[in-house]
C-alpha cells in the first residue's frame, strides 16, 4: 500500500514538473520578448523604461539562454517561489494564498449544488417508468452544457438582482453573495454531472446483476439504491478531476461577472496586464490542485471498487 | 390431478411500439401453450429466435426493453395467479418468493461490489423470511447446501473473487433460497465449461427434487434437454412445433425440424462428417519415435516443445506469469485434421495463434512443412523475432477461420472485397481474375454469386461463416487454422457448416487445426485428437482411440461431461436408430 | 480472466469516461471468449438483434438510414446551424441595419417587429449585430477545431499505431495538458500571444489537441486490435496498407463525430474569451464580445446580452444534437 501510495506521489509530481515546463514553455519562450510585453503592458502606454527592462531581464535571466532561465525559475519554484508580480510587485504565492479561500468557498458550495442537482436529475431518469418524463429529464443536461457560463450569470443578475433585489450583484460580502455565482458555475456542471451519471446509471441498469435482483422481488427503489448506484458512481468518480477543473476555470468568469475577489478574478487581471509570472502561478496552482483531486479519487477506488488491487492498477 | 406450477396459454409476445402505429411492433411469440407440473423438469428448446427466452421473460415479468404481452394468459401455482395482468407491486411479491430465476451468464449475474453472503441474504430480507441477523446465518446455510467450501468465508467474498461454476452455485441458492414453487433457468449452464456445465446442472436437478420446485429449463442443446427434462418443448420461430415427454420427442419424432435438430446435434448423433483418414499412426508426437519413423513424409505442421509465458499486469516476480501453453508437441499430417480440445484457459487457442505467428513463444518450434516458422523471443507483446520472407510465405500457405464471424469481417468491405483482401495483397492476377476468383470462392462455400455485394451486416452468422472461409480459401492454403469456427452459431447452422469444411477438405486435400472446446463436434470432424489443459497435452492419440479407451482420467471426465449421455438407456437408443 | 479485466477498467484519467464509450471492447478471440450461443432476445436494448438471425436485406439498409437522417431531431438541428453558417457567410442576406452605426434616436429599445433583437446603447440593431459577429465566431471556432483536429489527430494516430516509446512520450505529453484546465492553458497562451480573435482561436485550439489525441488514440487502438484488422494481416496485407484500408476509415467515423460534438464546446470557449475581452476589440461585433457589451445595461436593457446569448445556446445545442447523431455512442463531455 504504502509502495503504491509513494508510487502515485512520484507520478502526480512527475505530472506537477511537466506542467511547470509546459506553462514556462508557453509563457517565456513563446513570446519573442516577454519583458517588453509585461513592462508594456503595465505601463500601459507603449512605453518600457530601458532600465527596469534591463533589471527585470537579469532577474530573469533573459540575458543567458533558455535552460538556464527555465532551471533558475524551477529551482526556484522547487524552494516554493514563484516569483514576483510585474504589476503589484506583490510575491506570487501570495497573492495566489490571498484569492484561493474566496474561491475555495465559491467552488464547494457549486460543486456540492452540481452533484445534488446532477445526481437528482439522473436518479430521477432511471427512477420514473414513465418514457416521456425521462425524455424530457435527460433533454436537460445537452442544454445545460450549451449554455455559456457568463451568460446565466448575467441572467441571474438581472432577475435576482435588479429586479427582485434578492441577491447582491456584486463583492464577496456574506453568504448572499456567494449564492449566484455558485448557482452560475453549478448550472453547467450539473448538466455534465448529470450526463455522465444517467448514462453510467442506464448501463447499469441493463446488467444481469440488475435482473438478478429485481428476479428476487426487489422494488425499483432498492434496486436502484443498492445495486445500481454504487455501480454507477465508480465510472462517474473519474470525471471528478475534470469537475474540479471546471470549476476552477468557471471561476474566471464567474467572478468577473459578479465582480468577486478570488483565483478566477487574479487570473483575469493577470492575463490583462500580461503578467506572466501569476499567470504561470496560477496555471501551476490549478494543475497542483488537478493532481491532487485525481489522486484522492485513485486512492479511493479500493474502498469503492472491491475487484481493484493496488497492484493491478494500470497506471495512468 | 393436480394444479400445475405453470400453464401458458396461447402466449403473445411482441417487441416495439406498445401504442400507435408508428413503429410497428415485432411479434417474436405466436401463441405459445405449455403447462409445467409441480416437481417436474421441462424443458423449452430451441435455436436463436425461437422466443423461448422470450418466453421465459415474460413467465418472470422481466421482458427486456420494449417487450411486452400481448395476449394469452400465464397462470401461476394452484391459485392460478395470472402474471400477464399483474402490477408492479404484486410482482415484487411473486419474484423471488414463488418464482425462482437462475440466470444464463454467471459472470455478470451477480453485483460486482456487494458481498456473496449480502446478495443471498437480501432476496430473504425483501420477502420477510427472516431478519437482518437470521439472514446473515441463513444465507451461509444456503451457501453450504449448494455446495461451496467453507461457505462462512465465502460469505464474505466478492464476485470476482468466484469461480463461474461457483457463482452459478451462488444464484442457484439465491433462486431457491424462498423455495418456490417454480424456477425459470435460463440456459443455466452455457457460459461455462463442459465440466462444470454438469455438475451444476446435479446441483439444479437435486435442490429443486429434494424442494418439489418445478423447473422451467430454457435451453439450445438438445442433450442438455435430453439429459435433465420430463418433458420437452420443442420452439421455432415463436412457434410450438412438437412437446411431449422426453423420450418420446426425441426417440420418436414426429416434427420434420425435431428431426433436423436432433440430425443436427453432434452429441445426440453418431453421424461422422467425413470418414476417418489413412493410417492411424500419422500424427504421433515426435517423441514416440517408432512411430514417427513409420511415417514417410513430412508432416505439414510440426509443432515441438512450443511454450508461452504471459506477464501479468501489474505483477512481481514468479506470481507475475502464467504459463499459457507449456511445452506442446504435435504433428499434423496432409488432408487430415487434428482437433486440439479443452476447456476455457486450456491454452488451446493461444497454441493456434503460435503456430501462426501472431504471438511469438517462449520456447520451442513450428516447423511448416520443414522449415521453422517459430517466431520467438520478444518478451513485449507483438514483434519478436522472425525470419520475414518466412513470415510471409507461411502467410501464404496457411489460413486462419476465427470463432466470431461477427469481428472477423470488416465491416465496411463488402463480401467480394473481404475476399479480394488476400487475393489483392499477395499481387496475384489483374483485377479481373482477381474477380473471377472471387466468384468462383463464393460459389464454392454455395454463397449465392449476387452476396458479392452485400456486407456483413446484411448476412446471418452461417452466411459470414461462408465467407470467411472463402477468404481463408483464396490462396489455396495448405494448412487451415479452425479457432472454434461453430461455437457462436446455432447447430443446424453449425452442422451446415461442420459439412462445408469437410466436403472442402475433401475436394482440396487441406489440412486442418481445429481448435474446439465441444469433444461432441470434434469426435464427428478429427482425424485426431490432441486434449489441453492448463497449457499442456495430456492425451494425443486417433480419435477413435480417444473417445473409446481414454488413458487419462481428465479425458474420462470431459468424455463423461457430454451432454446427453447422462441417461443413455431413455433416449439415445431411439435418437441414433 | 474476468478479473483481471475488471481490475484494468477503470482508469483515474480525466478523459477515461470518454475513452471508455468510444472503445467499446472486441471480443476476446482467445480460449475465454465466451462460447455462448446468442440469445434470442438480448436484454440490452429489447430489440430484436436482427443480425443473429435474419440477414438484412440491402435495400431496406439504405431506405432505414435515409429514414433515421430525416427525424425531426436531425432535421431540425441541421436547419439551425445551416441558418446560422448562412449568416456567417452571407450576413447582408438577412439584415439591412449597419451593424457598426447606430441611429442615436433609437438607443436602447426593446425587441420588436423592426429590431427583432432591439437596439444597443449607440442605437445599433442588435440582431444585426448578432448576424454580422456570426462570421468571426464562427471563424474562430473553425480554427480552433481544425488545430485541435489536425494536431491531435495526428498525435493520436502516431501514438497509437506506433506504439512503445513514442506512444508513451506522446501520451505523458497529452496528460499534462489534460491536467491544466482547458481555459486556463487557453489563458496563458493568450497572454503569451497577446490578443485577438485569431490568437484566441489559437489558444483556444492548442487546449483541444489532448482531447483529439486521446480519442484518436483509442480508436485507432481499438480498430487495430479487432479481429478483422489481424485477419488483413493474415492475408498478407501490409503495415500501409492496414492504416489505409482499415485503421483510418474506422478511426476516422468517431473522431469526425467528436468533433462535430466539440465544435459547440469551441465556441463557448471563445465566447467565453471574448467575453473576458481577449478578443474582437469594439465596435467590430463577436458574440461573446456583444454579451460582454450588454453587462453594464442589465438593469435598463434585459434584450441586450440575453438576445445573442440565446443564439449562441441554439446553436451550440443544434451542433452536439448533430454530432451526437452522427455517432450514438459519443455520448456526453
Amino acid at each position: 500500500m504504502t509502495g503504491y501510495i509513494a508510487r502515485r506521489l512520484l507520478q502526480a509530481a512527475g505530472v506537477l514538473w511537466a506542467a511547470f515546463t509546459v506553462s514556462f514553455l508557453i509563457l517565456f519562450l513563446l513570446p519573442s520578448d516577454p519583458v517588453s510585453i509585461m513592462l508594456d503592458a503595465a505601463s500601459g502606454n507603449g512605453y518600457v523604461d530601458p532600465a527596469k527592462a534591463a533589471e527585470l531581464r537579469a532577474s530573469y535571466g533573459f540575458d543567458q539562454g533558455p535552460l538556464e532561465q527555465y532551471l533558475r525559475m524551477l529551482g526556484r519554484a522547487l524552494t516554493g517561489d514563484l516569483g514576483t508580480s510585474i504589476s503589484s510587485g506583490a510575491k506570487v504565492t501570495t497573492l495566489i494564498a490571498q484569492s484561493f479561500p474566496e474561491t475555495l468557498k465559491l467552488a464547494a458550495l457549486a460543486l456540492a449544488l452540481s452533484l445534488v442537482l446532477g445526481a437528482g436529475i439522473a436518479t430521477a431518469s432511471v427512477w420514473t417508468r414513465s418514457g416521456r418524463l425521462r425524455q424530457l429529464l435527460l433533454s436537460l443536461p445537452p442544454v445545460g452544457v450549451a449554455v455559456p457560463t457568463f451568460w446565466i450569470g448575467l441572467i441571474l443578475l438581472q432577475l435576482f438582482s435588479f429586479r427582485f433585489f434578492l441577491f447582491p450583484a456584486v463583492g464577496n460580502e456574506g453568504f448572499a453573495s456567494l449564492v449566484l455565482p455558485a448557482v452560475t458555475l453549478a448550472i453547467p456542471l450539473s448538466a455534465v454531472v448529470a450526463q455522465v451519471l444517467a448514462e453510467s446509471m442506464q448501463t447499469a441498469w441493463r446488467t444481469q446483476y440488475v435482473e438478478t435482483a429485481l428476479a428476487k422481488g426487489a422494488s425499483r427503489g432498492r434496486v436502484i439504491t443498492r445495486h445500481v448506484g454504487r455501480n454507477a458512481a465508480i465510472p462517474a468518480l473519474t470525471i471528478l478531476g475534470v469537475l474540479v477543473g471546471n470549476l476552477l476555470a468557471g471561476s474566471v468568469v464567474v467572478e468577473t461577472v459578479f465582480s468577486r475577489a478570488g483565483f478566477g478574478r487574479l487570473i483575469q487581471t493577470s492575463v490583462q496586464a500580461q503578467d506572466i509570472p501569476v499567470v504561470q502561478g496560477l496555471v501551476v496552482v490549478a494543475a497542483l490542485v488537478f493532481v491532487l483531486v485525481n489522486l484522492a479519487v485513485d486512492l479511493a477506488y479500493p474502498v469503492l471498487d472491491p475487484r481493484i488491487t493496488r497492484t493491478a492498477r494500470t497506471t495512468t | 390431478m393436480v394444479a400445475p406450477a405453470l400453464t401458458v396459454t396461447d402466449l403473445r409476445v411482441a417487441y416495439g411500439s406498445r401504442a400507435r402505429g408508428t413503429d410497428p411492433a415485432t411479434d417474436v411469440v405466436h401463441g405459445v401453450s405449455f403447462s409445467v407440473l409441480p416437481g417436474e423438469v421441462v424443458a423449452l428448446v430451441g435455436e436463436s429466435g425461437s422466443g423461448k427466452s422470450t418466453t421465459a421473460h415474460a413467465a418472470v415479468g422481466l421482458l427486456p426493453g420494449s417487450g411486452h404481452v400481448t395476449g394469452g394468459q400465464i397462470l401461476l401455482g394452484g391459485d392460478a395467479l395470472d402474471l400477464t395482468t399483474l402490477p408492479p407491486r404484486a410482482w415484487q411479491r411473486v419474484r423471488g418468493a414463488r418464482i425462482g430465476l437462475v440466470p444464463q451468464d454467471p459472470a455478470v449475474a451477480l453485483n460486482p461490489v456487494a458481498r456473496i453472503g449480502d446478495q443471498v441474504a437480501e432476496v430473504l430480507r425483501i420477502h420477510r423470511w427472516a431478519t437482518r441477523s437470521q439472514a446473515k446465518a441463513r444465507a451461509v446455510e444456503i451457501l453450504e447446501s449448494v455446495g461451496l467450501d467453507n461457505p462462512a468465508a465465502r460469505a464474505r467474498q466478492y464476485p470476482h473473487e468466484l469461480s463461474g461454476g461457483m457463482r452459478q452455485r451462488v444464484l442457484i441458492g439465491i433462486a431457491l433460497a424462498c423455495e418456490p414453487e417454480l424456477v425459470i433457468a435460463d440456459e443455466p449452464t452455457s457460459a461455462l465449461d463442459v465440466t462444470v456445465q454438469r455438475t451444476v446442472l446435479d446441483l439444479l436437478g437435486e435442490l429443486t427434487s429434494r424442494i418439489g420446485t418445478a423447473v422451467l429449463l430454457i435451453t439450445h442443446d438438445l442433450a442438455v434437454a435430453a439429459d435433465r427434462a420430463d418433458r420437452v418443448v420443442v420452439l421455432k420461430d415463436g412457434l410450438i412445433v412438437e412437446q411431449g415427454v422426453t423420450a418420446d420427442v426425441l426417440g420418436n419424432p414426429q416434427h420434420a425440424y425435431t428431426r433436423e435438430l436432433l440430425a443436427a446435434a453432434p452429441s445426440l448423433s453418431d453421424v461422422r462428417r467425413r470418414p476417418v483418414a489413412g493410417p492411424v499412426a500419422a500424427a504421433a508426437a515426435p517423441e514416440s519415435g517408432v512411430l514417427a519413423a513409420a511415417v514417410p513424409r513430412v508432416p505439414v505442421l510440426a509443432v515441438s516443445g512450443l511454450t508461452k509465458v504471459f506477464r501479468l499486469p501489474g505483477g512481481r516476480g514468479q506470481d507475475a506469469s502464467i504459463t499459457a501453453v507449456d511445452d506442446v508437441s504435435f504433428e499434423v499430417h496432409r488432408g487430415r485434421t487434428l482437433a486440439l480440445v479443452g476447456e476455457s484457459g486450456s491454452g488451446k487457442s493461444t497454441t493456434a495463434r503460435l503456430v501462426l505467428g501472431l504471438t511469438s513463444a517462449a520456447a520451442g518450434t513450428v516447423r511448416f512443412d520443414g522449415t521453422d516458422v517459430t517466431v520467438s523471443g520478444g518478451g513485449r507483446g507483438r514483434g519478436g523475432r522472425v525470419d520475414a520472407a518466412a513470415l510471409k510465405e507461411l502467410r501464404r500457405r496457411t489460413a486462419l477461420v476465427y470463432q466470431n464471424p461477427y469481428a472477423s469481417l470488416e465491416p465496411r468491405f463488402s463480401v467480394g472485397q473481404i475476399i479480394d483482401e488476400p487475393l489483392r495483397a499477395h499481387q496475384i492476377g489483374s483485377s479481373a481474375e482477381r474477380r473471377d476468383r472471387v466468384a468462383e470462392l463464393i460459389d464454392l462455400v454455395r454463397l449465392p454469386a449476387g452476396y458479392i455485394e452485400r456486407r456483413p451486416e446484411e448476412l446471418s452468422g452461417g452466411q459470414r461463416q461462408r465467407v470467411a472461409i472463402a477468404r481463408a480459401l483464396a490462396l489455396d492454403p495448405e494448412l487451415v487454422v479452425l479457432d472454434e469456427p461453430t461455437s457462436a452459431l446455432d447447430v443446424s447452422v453449425q452442422a451446415q457448416i461442420l459439412d462445408l469444411l469437410a466436403g472442402l477438405q475433401d475436394s482440396h486435400g487441406l489440412t486442418y487445426l481445429f481448435i474446439s472446446h465441444d469433444l461432441a463436434v470434434v469426435r464427428q470432424v478429427a482425424d485426431d485428437v490432441a486434449v489441453m489443459r492448463g497449457g499442456r497435452v495430456v492425451e494425443l492419440g486417433p480419435t477413435q482411440q480417444i473417445f473409446d479407451h481414454p488413458v487419462e482420467e481428465y479425458t474420462r471426465s470431459l468424455l463423461a461431461a457430454i451432454p446427453g449421455s447422462h441417461r443413455p438407456t431413455r433416449t439415445l437408443e431411439g435418437v441414433i436408430a | 480472466m474476468t478479473v483481471l479485466k475488471a481490475a484494468a477498467t477503470p482508469v483515474a484519467d480525466a478523459d477515461a469516461a470518454r475513452d471508455a464509450v468510444l472503445a467499446a471492447p472486441d471480443e476476446a478471440t482467445s480460449d475465454d471468449a465466451s462460447d455462448t450461443l446468442p440469445d434470442d432476445a438480448p436484454r440490452a436494448d429489447g430489440r430484436l438483434d436482427r443480425a443473429w438471425n435474419v440477414p438484412r436485406i440491402g435495400a431496406s439498409r439504405g431506405w432505414a438510414r435515409a429514414r433515421t437522417l430525416l427525424r425531426p431531431g436531425v432535421v431540425v438541428p441541421l436547419l439551425v446551424v445551416l441558418v446560422v453558417l448562412a449568416w456567417g457567410v452571407v450576413p447582408s442576406l438577412f439584415t439591412s441595419y449597419d451593424p457598426i452605426t447606430g441611429v442615436p434616436a433609437d438607443k436602447l429599445l426593446g425587441p420588436s417587429s423592426a429590431h427583432w433583437f432591439g437596439t444597443d446603447h449607440l442605437g445599433r440593431d442588435l440582431f444585426s449585430r448578432t448576424v454580422h459577429g456570426t462570421g468571426l465566431s464562427l471563424k474562430a471556432a473553425f480554427i480552433a477545431l481544425a488545430i485541435s483536429l489536425v494536431v491531435g489527430a495526428a498525435i493520436g494516430l502516431f501514438a497509437g499505431f506506433l506504439g512503445g516509446w513514442v506512444d508513451d512520450a506522446l501520451m505523458r505529453l497529452v496528460d499534462v495538458l489534460l491536467a491544466i484546465p482547458g481555459l486556463l492553458l487557453s489563458l496563458a497562451i493568450v497572454t503569451a500571444l497577446g490578443f485577438g480573435t485569431v490568437k484566441v482561436a489559437i489558444a483556444v485550439g492548442v487546449a483541444g489537441v489532448a482531447t483529439f489525441a486521446r480519442v484518436m488514440r483509442a480508436q485507432v487502438l481499438r480498430v487495430r486490435n479487432a479481429t478483422f484488422v489481424e485477419a488483413a494481416g493474415l492475408a498478407g496485407a501490409s503495415r500501409l496498407s492496414i492504416i489505409g484500408r482499415h485503421v483510418l476509415p474506422n478511426a476516422a467515423g468517431p473522431v469526425l463525430a467528436l468533433a462535430a460534438v466539440e465544435l459547440g464546446a469551441v465556441i463557448l470557449a471563445v465566447s467565453a474569451l471574448s467575453f473576458l475581452g481577449y478578443g474582437a476589440v469594439p465596435p467590430t461585433p463577436e458574440w461573446g464580445s456583444l454579451i460582454s457589451e450588454g453587462r453594464n445595461y442589465l438593469a435598463v436593457a434585459w434584450w441586450y446580452s440575453t438576445m445573442p446569448g440565446l443564439v449562441i445556446i441554439v446553436f451550440v445545442v443544434a451542433v452536439n444534437r448533430l454530432g451526437r447523431s452522427l455517432h450514438p455512442a459519443e455520448g456526453h463531455h
